[in-house]
């Protein structure tokens, strides 16, 4: 691999974080609309412009596309579909935003990039959304609480981990409520202004028709576009799904005995963490991270000789952080080779995220527990 | 049990009969307007079904009306803060109660009892979940500045989705796919995902059927289309009832061809095909008659499956899938919460009848309406049924812990303290049980409203017939009655009466008392015949036996050694206990060449002849080491010695 795990792991979760700041950005722009059209638009200069200067819209861009292929690549890179429900819900929020976004991106920010006089202001844009492309207005709508979902998601695993979230936590979640809720009823109340606006003011109705019509002129050129990226996702969604279905039906039969303190057994694939296969099998298995080598919880003790992968240096960092013995693993990175192992699990499934925050706190009585087991 | 139960389907069916009989007029009537509307129902499904398509255009029209004046979007955005707001704060509910439910569906359950306090956790971090995000939706909802109309299609929405997820939780739960030691029920493992998926989507449909009049109605009147697509959803539902049916009542085939098969009683076809009828009927005959089907047979499953549903939860105590065993007691408490699970379930099926024919209240306290009313009457006997059994069960259960206490009855062992406990219980529990059942069968009939009067009072020539042949038996029950109740014998003891009749009491029954002669055979004696009874095992014997001695014996000296071996005796570890008063002997007569010394002594019945025995011996020893003979009884050689000189 060209990178480390490690540094893969920071730039895909510093894009998630810069687009995730965009898309706050651009939500409490639209929770303006609470206030007025105008209060929008007045805004609009602090808070959208900077993205959308040329090297902004690079920036968010690459940001994009890194972030996109970055979570193609995981996906590729698994080897089973044993995955937690948060897993799942950030997957398929994830695969469906590009798709959903497009058309938004492309009708505004494209045209407004081709065409000079093309004036894409907030009275403009809800008055196509409420009036003329209502069904557009419900595809956006639907992206604004995946992407929401997606990122707050996604900021709330990272930050959980960390030893400052209790103290964080009473800032970040109202922030991660407060901003979608407070941006869809700005859209409502704008949009209610602005039809009655369309209903009154009939030069203001003819200058947006203007705006439409250009759209319309152009709309060969969007439409060119907008298929040629869809092509280029689907393409590249297909190739990381066909990636991991060859994957698992190449190693379907190259099975692999786990067996787990406790005297419990399991049957993996080559290649499967630890940790899928305790998903897979629903053996009890502590992971707060979701297998991310973030947390340390899916530790496991294995024999020296155990036939598992070498360490990689996430894994060799968070074993490091949370002071576990030399003889310890995690079995989120732990890939089977082909021999039988043998673990032992040194948390209890129902840890949660202190153990991640505070490496010693669950580890003393759970120390004991081991020893009274033995 | 299952008798009162086959007793009162028998009962149910014949006054359901008399009562179609008797009112012939009323039942033509009924079948007269049930075929009447049965044409009329065909006739508005053909209208729904022609008509379904136009209103789904105007359905169509109206949409596209409430995109255009911005009434869609609102609504939609309106609907997504109901999402993030639900949702986000189920979302966060879970990031703290997930670790806590973890540690409850991690755990393993040792015994069925354990898993249902487990699922009672579970349902609570589940359900407060569930509360937690209809409480919020709910109230965001009210808050929010809808269109008109619009919210109470929401608020049916949200219906929706918690009756899904309720089901659905509920389903997980007792199902348990992925954690078979917290199951509430006798699945197999290959039946559990399915089952699951299978209620959360029944119930989806269902629940989406009973929504869709008002989703109709609020954005467009379409009726027809409504119940065109209702009929639809209502054969969507059936196909997949009968599916979920056929897979949940197939049998595990692997590995069962080495246990025997005994052929089964086709449930699932059966099931299948009171499916298809329900739904056959709600099509063409309205909706009650097949409400009445489903309730019926939703109970008759119920029932059938009870005992099997109940003893789950005490597998470990019971054995599975079998009855109680006779020897091993079972529990109490899986008894009594079958009853109660049972009585529960016909209660309810009656209600629901109550409930399904509209019957009024006031209809129901003046007896106007005779299915009502009839209905009532089971209700009742089957309330009485519960009583009785309840208290059946509580008077078996004390006799039979107290029997338990006391140790098992052995006829041939000496008898202790309670015999007569032993004797009388086993009898009590007979009596009662025959009280109970005759009292229980004369109430039920007379609650179901059939005069029991000249039941009682016999039928005539026949009774004065069966009253002649049963006065033996009647002056055997009465005389053992009173044997018993004047404790005349108990089981275990030695009685006679009579020349020939004598024997150990073995077993006593209502007519007859079994006895064992002690060379082996069993009389069984009617008390009638039994007369005067003497009872050997009472109390204490008086042993008496004779000694001949030679004419020569020291009276005095004989009397002082027998009187020195009683008390040897009397101090004996085996026999000494025994003895009540100790032996003594004295000269009794002297006859000619023999002196005769009569011994006796006082004992526990029973022990005398071992007693006997054992101081014969040392009688004997001792005459030996004093060197004195016994007398014989035979022609005596007296020796006369001729005086030389006379």
């Amino acid at each position: 691999m060209l990178f480390s795990r490690l540094i893969v792991r920071r730039i895909r979760l510093g894009s998630g974080l810069f687009l995730l700041l965009f898309v706050a950005c651009h939500l409490c722009n639209l929770a303006l609309g609470l206030v007025s059209v105008d209060a929008m638009e007045r805004w609009r200069g602090a808070l959208l412009m900077p993205w959308q200067t040329s090297f902004g819209q690079a920036l968010l861009l690459g940001a994009a596309m890194v972030h996109a292929s970055l979570g193609l690549a995981s996906l590729a890179s698994r080897h089973s579909l044993a995955m937690s429900r948060t897993d799942w819900v950030q997957l398929l929020l994830g695969l469906a935003t590009p798709p959903l976004l497009l058309n938004h991106v492309v009708g505004l920010q494209v045209t407004s990039d081709l065409v000079a006089r093309f004036r894409a202001d907030y009275g403009y844009v809800l008055a196509v959304y409420w009036r003329y492309a209502p069904l557009f207005a419900l595809q956006q709508l639907l992206v604004v609480v995946i992407v929401w979902a997606h990122g707050a998601i996604g900021l709330y695993s990272s930050l959980v981990l960390k030893r400052a979230w209790p103290r964080l936590a009473p800032i970040v979640i109202p922030i991660l409520f407060a901003v979608p809720i407070l941006a869809l009823l700005g859209f409502a109340h704008a949009g209610e202004a602005v039809l009655a606006r369309l209903a009154t003011d009939a030069d203001w109705r003819a200058l947006i028709e203007q705006n439409l019509l250009i759209r319309r002129e152009i709309g060969y050129r969007l439409g060119v576009i907008q298929v040629g990226v869809f092509l280029v996702y689907g393409v590249a969604v297909a190739a990381a799904v066909g990636v991991l279905a060859a994957k698992m039906l190449r190693r379907r039969s190259m099975r692999v005995m786990v067996s787990y303190d406790g005297g419990l057994t399991a049957l993996g694939r080559i290649g499967m963490s630890v940790l899928e296969v305790s998903r897979a099998n629903d053996i009890p298995h502590a992971n707060v991270c979701g297998g991310r080598a973030r947390c340390g919880t899916c530790r496991i003790i294995v024999p020296a000789d155990a036939d598992l992968d070498a360490p990689g240096e996430a894994e060799l960092a968070t074993l490091h952080r949370v002071q576990a013995p030399t003889d310890a693993r995690l079995a989120c990175q732990a890939h089977l080779l082909g021999r039988a192992v043998s673990v032992r699990r040194v948390y209890p499934a129902f840890v949660d995220a202190t153990a991640a925050r505070e490496p010693g706190s669950w580890l003393d009585e759970t120390e004991a527990n081991l020893e009274a087991v033995r | 049990m299952r008798t009162w139960l086959i007793s009162l389907a028998g009962a149910v069916a014949s006054t359901a009969s008399s009562a179609a009989s008797a009112d012939e007029p009323a039942f033509q009537r009924l079948a007269g307007s049930a075929s009447a509307g049965v044409s009329a129902n065909l006739q508005a499904l053909r209208d729904d079904f022609a008509l379904a398509p136009f209103e789904a255009e105007r359905f169509g029209a109206a949409i596209a009306a409430a995109l255009r004046d911005g009434t869609a979007v609102r609504t939609v955005t309106f609907a997504l803060i109901l999402v993030v707001v639900g949702a986000g704060l189920e979302w966060l509910y879970w990031t703290f109660a997930a670790a806590p439910l973890r540690a409850v569906v991690n755990t393993t359950a040792t015994t069925p009892r354990q898993a249902v306090s487990l699922a009672l956790r579970r349902l609570a971090y589940l359900g407060v979940g569930v509360a937690l995000f209809t409480a919020s939706t709910v109230g965001a909802a009210m808050i929010l500045p809808w269109h008109p109309n619009v919210d109470t299609m929401v608020i049916g929405a949200i219906a929706l989705v918690v009756a899904v997820r309720s089901a659905w939780i509920i389903a997980e739960i007792v199902v348990s796919p992925h954690h078979p030691s917290l199951r509430l029920a006798a699945i197999q493992q290959y039946q559990s995902g399915f089952l699951v998926g299978g209620v959360a989507w029944l119930t989806m449909l269902a629940a989406a059927v009973a929504l869709l009049p008002q989703l109709t109605t609020t954005v467009g009147s379409a009726p027809h289309l409504a119940e065109a697509i209702r009929v639809a959803m209502g054969f969507l539902i059936t196909v997949s009832l009968i599916t979920a049916v056929l897979i949940a009542s197939r049998q595990e085939d692997r590995g069962g061809k080495e246990r025997r098969r005994r052929p089964r009683f086709p449930k699932g076809l059966i099931a299948s095909f009171v499916i298809v009828a329900t739904a056959i009927l709600a099509l063409v005959g309205g909706g009650r008659i097949a409400a009445l089907l489903v309730d019926i047979a939703i109970v008759a499953a119920l029932l059938g499956a009870s005992k099997r549903i109940v003893f789950f939860f005490w597998r470990d105590v019971v054995g599975r899938d079998e009855e109680p065993a006779t020897e091993k007691l079972p529990d109490m408490l899986p008894l009594i919460v079958l009853a109660v699970v049972r009585f529960a379930t016909l209660l309810i099926g009656i209600a629901g009848l109550i409930l399904i024919m509209r019957v009024s209240l006031a209809e129901l306290a003046t007896g106007s309406n005779p299915l009502a009313q009839f209905a009532v009457h089971v209700a009742d006997t089957v309330a009485l049924a519960f009583v009785v059994y309840l208290g059946w069960i509580a008077i078996r259960f004390a006799i039979d812990r107290r029997l338990r206490q006391l140790a098992p009855l052995d006829p041939h062992s000496p008898p202790t303290e309670n015999t007569r406990l032993l004797t009388l219980l086993p009898l009590l529990r007979t009596t009662l049980a025959i009280v109970f059942v005759t009292l229980f069968t004369l109430s039920a009939l007379w609650t179901l409203g059939i005069q029991i009067a000249p039941l009682l009072a016999g039928a005539g020539i026949f009774g004065l017939a069966i009253g002649f042949g049963a006065q033996t038996l009647v002056r055997d029950v009465i005389s053992g009655v009173f044997f018993l109740i004047e404790d005349v014998f108990r089981i275990g003891e030695y009685i006679e009466s009579g020349a020939s009749t004598k024997g150990t009491v073995e077993h006593i029954s209502f007519r007859t008392v079994a006895l064992r002669h002690h060379n082996g055979p069993v009389t069984f004696v009617p008390y009638g015949l039994l007369g005067t009874v003497r009872n050997d095992s009472r109390d204490w014997v008086i042993d008496k036996f004779n000694i001949p001695l030679p004419l020569s014996v020291d009276s005095e000296k004989i009397r002082k050694m027998i009187k020195a071996i009683g008390e040897n005796l009397a101090l004996d570890s085996e026999l000494g206990p025994l003895i009540r008063e100790p032996l003594k002997g004295k000269l009794y007569r002297v006859d000619p060449g023999v002196k005769i010394f009569r011994c006796k002594f006082m004992t526990a019945p029973g022990c005398q002849f071992d007693l006997r025995t054992a101081a014969l011996k040392k009688i004997e020893a001792a005459l030996v080491g004093a060197g004195i003979s016994f007398a014989g009884a035979g022609p005596q050689t007296i020796l006369v010695r001729r005086a030389p000189d006379l």
